[in-house]
């Protein structure tokens, strides 16, 4: 892999990038090469995706530091799938392999007054 | 010639025989009457006559005639005036008694009237009593009955009235909270800043760690 197309790989955050820089290489290789590149498409289908909701629009580094945290916690690379939703309030609503988990603070508000209310 | 006495006959016979005797009695009668007013007309004709004895007249003096007048008016007077005392007296002595008689009377219905009306007041009184006991039983029992219906249904009410206050103010309550959710997760939302956003999404997914991944 050249110095250009590693640089690439390192800042490719979404599955669309991916997809783009698998095109890239494609139409540059033929044969085995173009062979491999299936493959690696075959691999980036497999690879487990995560989805996120969060209530702002994250920065390059905010999103770079959540990609390394996944790749370092689940010991391989995910596809991040983020959806901004200022319902949110802060944290985050996850989704992963089908498993969802209501970790906004939206929630905890709603909560928190639910509880008032059968206090009262 | 053969005498047929028949039923008839007989009849005939005995209807003569009565018929003669009736006739016979009828006679006797009339011969008892005819000799009683004979008898009555002869009396009749011996009563004396004023001024004539048998047919004769008496002849007396005007002095003696007046004198004798006067002597029967006076007397007739005396008798008159006497007659009136006597009439006066015992008038008074009958009113007397009657006044008497009236007044006890009179003292002995007041009795009989007091005592008949000491009675009935007593027996009206009993009456009275018997009915107001009665009636003040009855009345206490309806009394009684409607009011423990009557406390039921106020208490049934009152329930109801709560249970209804309550679920309205749920209501009201539910809906202010969620108002104040909503101020909140607004105001929230605008207050965190964007390391605090990233903090916090960052401690979701370590949460999502112990959870899911």
């Amino acid at each position: 892999m050249s110095g250009n197309l590693k640089h690439l790989s390192e800042t490719i955050r979404t599955r669309e990038e991916l997809v783009f820089f698998l095109e890239k290489i494609a139409e540059k290789k033929s044969g085995p090469e173009k062979e491999e590149v299936s493959r690696l498409e075959k691999e980036l289908r497999a690879l487990p995706e995560i989805k996120l909701d969060i209530a702002f629009s994250p920065k390059d580094n905010f999103l770079n530091t959540i990609s390394q945290w996944l790749q370092r916690e689940l010991g391989q690379r995910t596809i991040l799938d983020i959806t901004v939703n200022p319902k949110v309030v802060a944290g985050a609503i996850i989704e992963y392999q089908g498993i969802w988990r209501d970790f906004s603070l939206a929630k905890k508000i709603d909560q928190l007054f639910s509880e008032k209310l059968t206090h009262s | 010639m053969a005498f047929n006495l028949t039923e008839q006959n007989i009849f005939f016979i005995i209807f003569f025989i009565l018929a003669i005797l009736i006739v016979g009695v009828c006679i006797d009668i009339f011969r008892l009457l005819r000799k009683e007013r004979k008898e009555v007309s002869r009396r009749t004709n011996l009563q004396p006559q004023p001024y004539s004895v048998n047919g004769l007249s008496l002849r007396i003096s005007e002095s003696f005639k007046k004198q004798l007048e006067e002597s029967v008016e006076e007397e007739i007077k005396k008798n008159i005036g006497k007659l009136k005392d006597d009439f006066q007296r015992t008038s008074d002595e009958i009113i007397k008694n009657y006044q008497n008689q009236f007044k006890d009377g009179g003292e002995e219905i007041q009795k009989v009237i007091s005592e008949i009306s000491q009675q009935a007041a007593e027996e009206n009184k009993k009456i009275s009593e018997a009915l107001s006991g009665e009636f003040t039983q009855k009345f206490d029992e309806i009394y009684q009955s409607a009011k423990g219906t009557l406390k039921n249904k106020v208490t049934e009410t009152e329930k109801e009235i709560e249970n209804y206050k309550k679920e309205r103010f749920k209501e009201l309550d539910r809906k202010i909270y969620q108002a104040l959710g909503e101020v909140a997760k607004r105001t929230i939302g605008k207050a965190i800043d964007l390391s605090d956003h990233e903090k916090l999404v960052m401690e979701a997914l370590e949460k999502a760690k112990k959870e899911i991944f």
